[in-house]
């Protein structure tokens, strides 16, 4: 079973399984560690068959104390389209 | 004599016991920059991490290099127990000469090459500075290197970059930054990939001047061969016409894409708290790394006072404080931004007083962006550097209602890193700025003014020289 990790905006509002395009960072031991992963994915709080261990934290680094649970639907690309500073007032 | 590079500057620090070789193995996930920030917090020495964990050996880490003002002190080629007035005054005096880089066909920093597939930016053993930041960070003690295409200009600042894969990283400067700045009014519109150059391990000086606040227009490398005395040389990239430091221990060369965000963040930042949060950010496609034979990846494990930033990012800081003030005719004294205020915090000493120049200091800090948001302006018989005389000024000279001004700024200039500023005010960038005026209002006549009570100020002259001739047969030493 792989590990990852992620940071969730709000994860408590998260029950069950969801999907969710997320930026996840492979855990497995060595120099390529926290390699990151765009992905669309099945995430839950709970477990759910064919899932990976998936160690989830606020967007603020605070990790949640139980694990999550992840089942990698697609890989995206290693950058999203969009604008830099965009949100940011001129 | 000044430093070629990184190597010369650690062999100094030894000598001066400033400098701790670790030849005991350490992990790059969280354990070197642990104890890196631990020897800051205990101002203890910097660390050359001989043996990392997964890496070969030869792949060096490097942390706190110039986190006290001692090593500071020994960067410039000076005595590490310099005093800081002296520091300050030394750098002020180099930094009056520019001189312009040496432009050099190759060197040390060419002696190994990676294109194409060959890239791995995990080839290197790339630190995971806190627990809980978003990823492991190759840029945090850099320089970024980045050129307007329209007018030549060269900009070098300290911007952090975190690893997303081999080949991709994300990063954080700001849109008011520098690069911010170039990247969105000369690349963006035009939908152009930014060339950048991240450079690690360069001579001490090089990084210091990275994160000084000279203007737009002026290259920092000239700035780099002043407080050197001597040229810094560059050598062409391998994949645009940037020039990087020859003798730096490693180049990532990449692109700054126009139209796309990848995940960054969040960081333990310099203000001494993580305040930021995961977010979209600039995305950085690694097209070369040159490197060093057995390489050093210089780290700052950023946190609170004191550390590399709070020392050597505020002395850059007051200094270019200090000129902008003066190019805007203040008559400023001296400018000091001690480490514990972490670049948020500035003293200005003043030759005269009184609430409007000292909103006008304010106004003047603050016109590009309010990173700095606490000005302590004092008259000019205020030691900027001694906090015993700065606090005791604010404390009885700055009137609780009149002396104390502030004001928000617009949207996008405030500093996101602020830890006292709410989350929505971090996401927009929101916040204010003070100006705590202790000095006597210029409208008081001279004979209504407080007579400060102090040895020097208090007592007759032939007082004073009876007193100081006679010290030591007082018995007194």
């Amino acid at each position: 079973m792989k590990e990852y990790m992620t940071l969730i905006e709000e994860p408590e509002k998260i029950k069950g399984p969801v999907e969710m395009t997320l930026t996840i960072r492979d855990l497995e031991a060595g120099p390529r560690k926290y390699t990151g992963h765009n992905v669309v994915a099945t995430v839950s709080p709970v477990p759910f068959p064919g899932a990976d261990i998936l160690r989830v934290r606020h967007t603020n680094g605070l990790l949640l104390p139980e694990p999550w649970y992840i089942k990698i639907n697609k890989k995206l690309d290693d950058f999203f389209p969009g604008r830099p500073y965009a949100g940011i007032v001129d | 004599m000044a430093f070629n590079d990184i190597r010369e500057f650690c062999q100094a620090l030894t000598k001066t016991g400033d400098l701790v070789h670790v030849k005991k193995e350490v992990d790059w996930e969280l354990e070197a920059a642990a104890i890196t920030r631990r020897s800051n917090e205990t101002l203890g020495p910097a660390l050359l991490f001989e043996k990392i964990k997964d890496y070969p050996a030869g792949y060096r880490i490097l942390g706190g290099q110039q986190a006290t003002y001692r090593r500071v002190a020994v960067s410039l080629g000076m005595p590490p127990e310099a005093p800081i007035p002296d520091i300050y005054r030394e750098y002020e005096a180099r930094d009056q000469k520019p001189i312009k880089p040496e432009i050099v066909t190759t060197g040390p920093c060419k002696e190994n090459v990676m294109k194409g597939e060959d890239i791995d930016l995990l080839k290197f053993p790339v630190p995971l500075v806190h627990d809980g930041d978003g990823g492991r960070y190759f840029g945090t003690w850099d320089i970024v290197i980045s050129k307007d295409p329209d007018t030549g200009w060269t900009n070098w600042g300290m911007y952090r970059f975190m690893v997303h894969n081999e080949r991709v990283l994300t990063g954080d400067p700001t849109m008011t930054s520098h690069f911010g700045i170039v990247f969105r009014e000369k690349f963006m519109p035009k939908k152009k990939r930014m060339p950048i150059a991240i450079v690690v391990g360069a001579d001490p000086l090089s990084h210091m001047v990275a994160t000084a606040g000279y203007g737009i227009g002026v290259d920092e490398a000239d700035y780099a061969g002043a407080l050197r005395k001597a040229p810094v040389q560059l050598v062409k990239a391998e994949t645009s016409d940037l020039l990087v430091p020859a003798h730096a221990e490693i180049v990532v060369e990449g692109e700054i894409l126009p139209d796309a965000v990848g995940t960054e963040g969040p960081f333990g930042e310099y203000p001494g708290y993580r305040t930021g949060r995961a977010h979209m950010a600039n995305v950085c496609l690694v097209k070369a790394i040159t490197y060093r034979s057995s390489p050093i990846m210089s780290m700052i494990s950023l946190g609170i006072p004191v550390d590399d930033s709070s020392v050597s990012a505020a002395l850059t800081a007051s200094l270019a404080i200090k000129r902008r003030l003066k190019r805007h005719n203040i008559p400023v004294t001296d400018v000091y931004a001690p480490a514990e205020g972490v670049t948020h915090l500035v003293v200005v000493g003043v030759e005269q007083g009184g609430m409007r120049v000292a909103q006008e200091i304010k106004n003047v800090i603050t016109a590009r962006r309010a990173a700095i948001n606490k000005v302590v302006v004092v008259d000019k018989d205020v030691d900027v550097f001694d906090m015993k005389q700065v606090i005791h000024a604010l404390s009885v000279k700055c009137h609780p209602v009149r002396g104390i001004v502030s004001n928000e700024v617009a949207p996008g200039k405030a500093n996101e890193l602020t830890p006292c500023y709410s989350l929505e005010e971090r996401q927009h960038k929101k916040g204010g700025a003070v100006v705590f005026d202790c000095t006597w209002p210029p409208e008081w006549p001279k004979e209504t003014l407080p007579i400060k009570s102090s040895f020097n100020d208090i007592y007759p002259r032939e007082i004073q020289e009876k007193v100081l001739k006679n010290w030591k047969d007082y018995g007194l030493k």
